[in-house]
């Protein structure tokens, strides 16, 4: 059986090419949909890792972009032993660039860590209206919103954006937390939102305390 | 204003911007403006009314004349007027004008792989105009060579001349600009048509050699056009600095550096200044740009603390930044005033320092024009 620590640390690492080595020796090996989730795991472990360090300023945004590179091109290889990756989910979350903004790649990071952190994510993508966010939280009836931009006017499309969802009736239901460089505490009252944050890891933590 | 009046103030406004890139003591603090679409909102303009340059210069020197500052970067870059005849000449591209606003679309960005890397480095001109452009607008594609040349010398070129023609008409309404080209390094000009993030930073993490490579070889690719850009004292070439803020120092170094630092070097052997857009947070990389040329560098800071960019690299270069656009949107005059005291107090002792807004004012929510005015009044009428 593969040392899982050593999966742990090679993505903590960044280290792609042992990573995949590893799991492409793992694979051969036939392993079971038992042993491929525990691979699984020490993966979502790494990503966290990766967290820590970028907390403590070791690492920077790039890094956290290439560590989902990395995680996607590992859960693809494991996926046909397992049929699906999901583990027990732990919440869900709608996630999306409020409208007016076509910034992606803060939403992706915060993504990619949600997800593996266990949440169920559905990405609405970039430059979303309204309407979108209550459709789908209509839809799926997450734990959590989350809303990201990087423009100053996007706090408006936020703020739009919480009270078409009080309007619609979602609002108590839900937790909102929002992120991107303009967002701040006093931003985050004026918009209604429950949560700010301009550090993914941080962020993380937040919505799994309101789902723990 | 009459003629002669405004004359007068031009000349004193480029002799204090160029002393200030110069690092030089001036006689009031220098404000430079960085704004954009700004300048209509401020004007009461709406953007859909303005159909022409002409109507464009009118805004621009609207507001020039009203908060006199002593420089702006740019003037007001009218999005259906400068982004959509491009994109109209070349069928498209990674930009969208919308309700009269631009904005990049990340998902038309990454255009080519690293694969073709070692090509782009044989010969970055031909590379892109006959392999990679043509995969972007299709226009491109299927017509002789020279047909495709003149489109895109037209998209390019010709719009470029309308725009310079607009520029020299804000300066001749008073409205001084501290822009005499725009560019970017090399680096980012991968990241930012070519590659988008994830493919840079992931090329950057599995090729660095070959993303410094291409780099330098863009570096290459642009003296000729430096060389074709008229230096002036109170000029400089603008630089928005893209994807260093995300690298960590190391990555920083094999790949973004070389091709950086070498392109500062020449610009300025070539007699120009640059304003370098240090867009996000730059302290990791302090230590780096300590090492640009010693002189013509305007650092323009967004999230830095200023008084710590001041100290760390106030003897490498003049530096602008600090005012609080968060303050000009929600506090008093008063509050924004003792503010800017607080920046001309412990910044302009010693020169090499612009007021200039922490963020480009873009948006309405950018600062309330009461506050922008009651600033510049202060700023105007300063003395140090």
């Amino acid at each position: 059986m593969l040392d899982l620590k050593k999966i742990t640390q090679a993505l903590g690492d960044l280290d792609e090419k042992n990573l995949l080595d590893m799991l492409n020796e793992f694979i051969a090996s036939g392993p079971t949909v038992e042993e491929a989730r525990e691979v699984v795991t020490a993966c979502q472990e790494g990503m966290t890792l990766v967290g820590d360090l970028y907390e403590k300023g070791i690492y920077f945004v790039g890094d956290l972009i290439f560590s989902g590179e990395i995680l996607t091109a590992a859960l693809a290889l494991i996926k046909p032993v397992i049929g699906a990756v999901n583990g027990p989910k732990v919440g869900t979350m709608v996630i999306g660039t409020v409208h007016g903004d076509l910034h992606d790649m803060g939403k992706q990071i915060f993504k990619n860590m949600a997800e593996a952190a266990g949440f169920e994510v559905f990405d609405l993508g970039i430059d979303q209206p309204v309407s979108a966010f209550i459709e789908k939280v209509k839809e799926v009836n997450p734990d959590v919103v989350g809303m990201s931009g990087v423009l100053t006017l996007s706090l408006d499309s936020m703020k739009d954006t919480v009270e078409g969802l009080k309007e619609a009736g979602l609002r108590d239901d839900i937790k909102i937390i929002i992120g991107g460089s303009p967002v701040t505490e006093a931003a985050c009252k004026r918009i209604g939102a429950d949560a700010w944050t301009i550090n993914a890891a941080e962020g993380i933590r937040m919505i799994q305390g309101w789902v723990s | 204003m009459s003629d002669q009046r405004l004359t007068k103030l031009y000349k004193e406004k480029q002799e204090r911007v160029a002393k200030t890139i110069r690092r030089e003591e001036v006689d009031k603090p220098p404000f430079m403006l960085s704004a954009d679409d700004y300048y209509p909102f401020y004007a009461g303009v709406e953007k859909s009314a303005v159909t022409s340059y002409d109507m464009a210069t009118d805004v621009v020197a609207k507001v020039s004349d009203d908060l006199q500052f002593d420089t702006t970067i740019f003037p007001w870059l009218p999005a259906n007027l400068f982004y959509a005849p491009k994109t109209r000449i070349l069928g498209g591209g990674t930009y969208v004008v919308r309700n009269f606003e631009k904005m990049q679309d990340p998902e038309k960005v990454r255009i080519m792989g690293p694969e073709e890397y070692p090509e782009l480095i044989k010969d970055p001109n031909t590379y892109l105009l006959e392999t990679v452009l043509p995969r972007r607008f299709e226009v491109l594609q299927d017509i002789n060579p020279e047909e495709k040349y003149n489109r895109i010398v037209e998209a390019v070129l010709g719009e470029g001349q309308k725009f310079s023609n607009y520029m020299q008409a804000c300066e001749e309404k008073g409205c001084h600009l501290t822009l005499s080209g725009i560019m970017v390094n090399p680096v980012d000009f991968l990241f930012d048509f070519f590659r988008e993030f994830t493919g840079i930073v992931s090329d950057i993490k599995r090729c660095p050699e070959l993303v410094r490579d291409v780099g330098l070889a863009i570096l290459e690719a642009y003296k000729p056009i430096i060389r074709s850009i008229k230096p002036a004292s109170d000029k400089a070439i603008f630089i928005p600095m893209h994807i260093p803020a995300f690298l960590s120092p190391r990555d920083f170094e094999k790949t973004y550096w070389p091709s950086f630092k070498g392109f500062a070097e020449y610009m300025v052997e070539q007699g120009h200044n640059v304003v370098y857009y240090f867009e996000k947070k730059y302290g990791h990389l302090f230590d780096y740009l300590q090492d640009l040329p010693k002189k013509g560098i305007i650092g323009v800071f967004q999230e830095d603390d200023m008084r710590l960019v001041k100290k760390k690299l106030g003897s490498s270069m003049a530096v602008a930044g600090g005012l609080s656009t968060t303050l000009m949107q929600h506090g008093t005059k008063e509050e924004c005033i003792d503010h800017v005291k607080g920046l001309i107090q412990d910044l302009c002792p010693g020169g090499g320092y612009f007021i200039t807004p922490d963020t480009p004012m873009m948006y309405p929510v950018d600062g309330r024009p009461e506050n922008l005015k009651a600033v510049a009044d202060y700023i105007r009428d300063c003395r140090l």
